[in-house]
């Protein structure tokens, strides 16, 4: 006879019940009985048959071991395979009971893959920024050393002999190197401006940087006796050479705004594009006197030896700073140093809304399953017949349990790996809003490890969402199920669904209300006076490359007579020149005011401009005192000078500034002042700034502003190249920009931070909307015979109506309540990072309950509607 | 007689079992009897090695086990052929007859021709 194994299920009982050893022994046991009755069959005594019998099995010990081990082993296999069969049933039976119902099942996913996606992508900004390491070599022993005057922020800009004197004393790090950021205009067919720095020799080696082509700077050739040379990046050299390899070697004429003459350089590497700080070109520093102790204009970066602690670098370098400044009182005198990783640099300020987005996002997640939760609520409901009939024919509670919790799981599995797509597309946007200009080196991806969290978080939340309606759905009673009729009303059921929605509300309101304020604080900040028209300005770049511009009076002519020819342009309405355009950051020139002597040690650094006259017409700066410069201030000329409202002030309070005199390289006299402009951010606050005429000190450097008022630019901007081609074909124009782009540029990243904020709130809001609309349903189902019965004693539907509304409304309110509590403190947080609000905005709190509130009734109209047009008959008789 | 080495028995051991049980429910003394009377006594089973067989072949699910009751009244683990073991018993009983028959030919070769 052929039998199949042992069902699983009775070896599962044999082996759970009783111990695998126990049947061993029973069974050795009887087989030495039998063997003893065979003996004593053949006429042997009972002890000599016990004794031969026992001798003949031979190492009972072992084989029973051995025995038991066997079934042990099995037992476990066995027990693996079960879960794994059940897990498989169970997830092909949930998945039939999704598929039955999809629209609710859509509905689901789709909340959780906002709440996952909006998470991961959160983990995946953050992950860039903090977990993972830089993606170059030595990148987490980077530091910036800086220093910083008694009372002022630190910076990280130092001078040259500073410089060489840490490297010198150091002890703490391999190397240090310096590097200075510059324009270089290069000319190798054509000419070209491109961001550069001029290094220390020991600066890619500090940086860990490994060559494409071609060798590193060796040591010494950042002094006068090492050869012009010049590195230049990857892209570079394909953009120009088609490639490294045919770069190294070329000679190209460089020429930066700190030398004093362009230079044929040979090209003698190329490196890859990959770096913390990203340019195209780098030349050697070549000392000169120029380089004074107390001329800061580099940033050093240090590469940390392996083991030491950033605190111990930290006083390393304090330790030789202090040295310093009692050798040179003068130039180091109230100077502290520290030493600062190049992480912080990126992330620091990013902190607080790092913070605020991933708080935003646990926010989201939680509605969203919360949400779930509720839609699983009611589905569970209908589904207590199913289970019940179950439970009847013998499922064990904590079967039916796994089960229901495999559905959401299973649930929330979909809703995760809708939310990695959605997380894929956000990830970027979620970085600008943190960061700001995002770095060419964070760039936040997902791997493994953010597909691995995605999945962590799924699982998380398909047991969180799922155990509410699962434990409810175990606990049913059969009897109690399939013995009633639809005449049960389950009371206490939709409390917990109630609590569900309450808290959606709640936590819905709290995103609304710092989405308010976000966009409360991008408008304050974009409405920040500018001192400037913004609109319909159109500006470029200048940079003199030829001999011929060598003299600041060739300089100072051309730029004059290019103002004057743009000017003449058609569809302009005015023209001039200025260094630095507003918002392009600065240049600080050192000052004394006649009649105001400074305390020794003391500097007054000043933003500088030097402009032509017509500039401030063409910005449309306000001339508050005195006048614009007119083509009568000459080289030859008394120097004269004009000064920013904030200075006047400062200076000469009570507004006779005119007249006054300032002492820069030489004496001038202050003739205009001007109102204040916003020249490194829009964060700017009473900056001194001062102007001075070209024709009197103009730069290597400049830039144009052309007021117009084309509709369309760009044929403004080919008569711009015209213009200047026409004066001088070698002139080189870039940087075309807008002035409202460059405005806007300041305010991106908040915007994106707005934007982000403004959809979590929007998103909180529906997902709320949909769960009072489930309860609501709910609610209203369960009342259909109460609803019946009033409108069969005469009740008008609206009375009908309003009892739903009256219920949600208590709800909302419930919510409201705790949800204005809730985002005060919330508001509290985030206001410290949000530009001009504070927590108690009234208009945030107003507009965040207007709309939530909308959007609970908007969702009670369904159900409302609903109940009103129940048919009495039809309650009344089914039952 | 001599002891043949454990491999050699243990395989040989694990087809005897499955033979045995191919007759229909047996405990493993039956096993052991039975072997030892179609054998004529000539293999004498070390009960210390037949129970592990029995157990290994159980969890390779060639054989199942029941508990039962013995003709003299007594509670004992029967097992019983399933049909993995009955295909598994057919073709090691083929292997071992062309084992058995290739020993055979080489024990009977005529003598080598000188090279």
């Amino acid at each position: 006879m052929t039998v199949r194994g042992t069902p699983a299920w009775r070896r599962y009982l044999r082996f759970w019940g009783k111990n695998a050893a126990g049947d061993v022994d029973d069974e050795l046991r009887f087989h030495l009985d039998m063997r003893i009755d065979e003996y004593i069959g053949r006429g042997l005594s009972a002890e000599d048959a016990r004794q031969l019998a026992t001798r003949r099995f031979g190492d009972s010990a072992r084989a029973r071991d051995e025995c038991v081990a066997i079934d042990e082993q099995a037992a476990r296999t066995e027990g693996r395979a079960n879960f794994f069969s059940t897990l498989r049933q169970d997830a092909v039976y949930a998945a039939r009971v999704l598929r039955r119902q999809k629209v609710q099942t859509l509905l689901a996913v789709a909340c959780l893959a906002l709440g996952i996606g909006a998470t991961t992508s959160m983990f995946t900004v953050t992950d860039a920024l903090l977990l993972r390491p830089m993606p170059f070599p030595n990148g987490d022993r980077l530091t910036y050393l800086g220093v910083a005057g008694t009372g002022q922020h630190p910076s990280n800009i130092t001078s040259y002999p500073d410089y060489l004197d840490w490297r010198a004393r150091q002890r703490s790090f391999v190397d240090l190197a310096a590097s200075g950021s510059t324009s270089l205009s290069v000319v190798t067919t054509q000419a070209t401006l491109v961001d550069g720095l001029i290094v220390s020799a020991s600066y890619f080696h500090v940086l860990g940087v490994v060559p494409e082509r071609g060798r590193l700077f060796a040591e010494g050739e950042d002094t006068p006796s090492g050869g012009p040379v010049v590195i230049v990046s990857h892209s570079f050299a394909e953009q120009w050479f088609g490639g490294a390899d045919r770069a190294v070697g070329r000679v190209v004429t460089v020429r930066g705004d700190r030398a004093d003459a362009p230079e044929r350089r040979t090209i003698i590497v190329v490196v890859p594009d990959q770096s913390p700080m990203p340019a195209d070109m780098w030349v050697p520093i070549v000392p000169n006197p120029n380089l004074t102790r107390n001329n800061r204009n580099l940033q050093v970066i240090g590469l940390v030896r392996p083991g030491v602690s950033s605190d111990a670098a930290n006083r390393d370098i304090a330790g030789i700073e202090s040295q310093l400044a009692k050798e040179y009182p003068e130039s180091d005198g109230d100077l502290t140093a520290l030493v600062r990783p190049l992480r912080d640099q990126y992330v620091g300020s990013s902190g607080p809304a790092l913070a605020a987005m991933f708080a935003a996002t646990v926010l989201v997640l939680l509605v969203a399953c919360a949400n779930v939760a509720g839609i699983q609520l009611a589905r569970a409901v209908a589904r207590e017949r199913e289970i019940a009939v179950r439970s009847a024919i013998g499922a064990a509670r904590t079967r039916i349990l796994r089960q229901l919790l495999t559905e959401s799981v299973i649930l929330s599995l979909a809703g995760g790996v809708a939310g990695v797509l959605v997380a894929q597309r956000a990830g970027e946007f979620a970085a600008r809003a943190v960061v700001g200009s995002v770095s060419r080196w964070l760039a936040p991806s997902i791997d493994l490890r953010v597909l691995g969290f995605a999945l962590a978080v799924a699982t998380i939340t398909g047991i969180v969402f799922g155990v509410a309606p699962a434990m409810r759905l175990a606990h049913v009673d059969p009897a109690d199920v399939l013995r009633g009729g639809t005449a049960r009303v389950g009371a206490s059921r939709p409390r917990l669904q109630q609590l569900f929605v309450v808290a959606q509300i709640a936590l819905s309101l709290v995103l609304l209300v710092l989405a308010t304020l976000s966009i409360e604080s991008v408008k304050r900040l974009e409405q920040v006076p500018l001192g400037f028209d913004r609109s319909d300005v159109l500006t470029f770049r200048l940079v003199f490359q030829t001999p011929r511009y060598d003299s600041m009076s060739a300089r100072a002519r051309l730029v004059n007579d290019l103002a004057d020819r743009l000017r003449a342009l058609p569809s302009v309405r005015g023209a001039g020149a200025v260094s630095l355009t507003p918002l392009s950051c600065c240049s600080l020139s050192r000052l004394t005011v006649e009649g105001h002597p400074l305390p020794p040690g003391q500097r007054l650094m000043v933003f500088d401009n030097s402009i032509t006259p017509g500039y401030f017409a063409a910005m449309r700066i306000g001339i508050l005192r005195g006048r614009d410069f007119t083509r009568d201030d000459t080289p030859s000329s008394m120097p004269v000078i004009i000064v920013s409202k904030s200075f006047a002030d400062r200076y000469w309070p009570g507004g006779n500034a005119i007249g006054g005199h300032v002492r820069g390289a030489e004496l001038m006299t202050v003739v205009g002042v001007v109102n204040d402009v916003k020249q490194a951010g829009l964060l700017d606050a009473g900056e001194l700034q001062f102007y001075v005429p070209v024709s009197q000190y103009v730069k290597t450097r400049t830039a144009f502003a052309v007021r117009t008022n084309a509709a369309n630019l760009t044929p403004l901007t080919a008569a711009i190249r015209s213009v200047v081609h026409e004066v001088d074909p070698s002139l080189a124009v870039f940087g075309v920009r807008t002035m409202d782009e460059i405005v806007d540029r300041e305010t991106s990243a908040r915007h994106a931070f707005e934007s982000l904020m403004v959809a979590f709130g929007l998103i909180a809001v529906a997902l709320a909307a949909m769960g009072i609309f489930a309860v609501m349903s709910f609610l209203v189902a369960q009342r259909r015979r109460e609803m019946g019965l009033r409108m069969a004693l005469g009740a008008a539907p609206r009375s009908v109506r309003s009892l739903v509304f009256a219920q949600s409304g208590r709800l909302g309110l419930a919510g409201t309540a705790v949800g204005v509590a809730a985002a005060v403190v919330a508001a509290r947080v985030l206001a410290h990072s949000l530009y001009g609000v504070t927590a108690r905005e009234p208009i945030a709190y107003v507009v965040a309950v207007a709309v939530a509130g909308l959007a609970v009734a908007i969702a009670t109209f369904g159900p409302a509607f609903r109940a009103a047009r129940v048919d009495p008959a039809l309650t009344l008789r089914a039952d | 007689m001599p002891e043949p080495s454990i491999e050699v028995l243990r395989g040989t051991l694990d087809l005897l079992i499955l033979k045995a049980v191919s007759w229909g429910p047996m405990h493993g003394y039956g096993v052991a009897r039975w072997i030892e009377g179609a054998t004529n006594d000539v293999l004498q089973i070390e009960e210390g090695s037949l129970y592990p067989a029995l157990h290994r072949l159980e969890a390779r699910g060639w054989i199942g086990a029941e508990w039962g009751t013995s003709t003299n009244n007594r509670r004992a683990k029967f097992y019983v052929l399933t049909t993995k073991g009955r295909s598994q018993l057919r073709v090691e009983t083929a292997t071992w007859s062309r084992f058995a028959h290739a020993v055979f030919a080489a024990l009977e070769a005529p003598p080598p021709q000188p090279a």
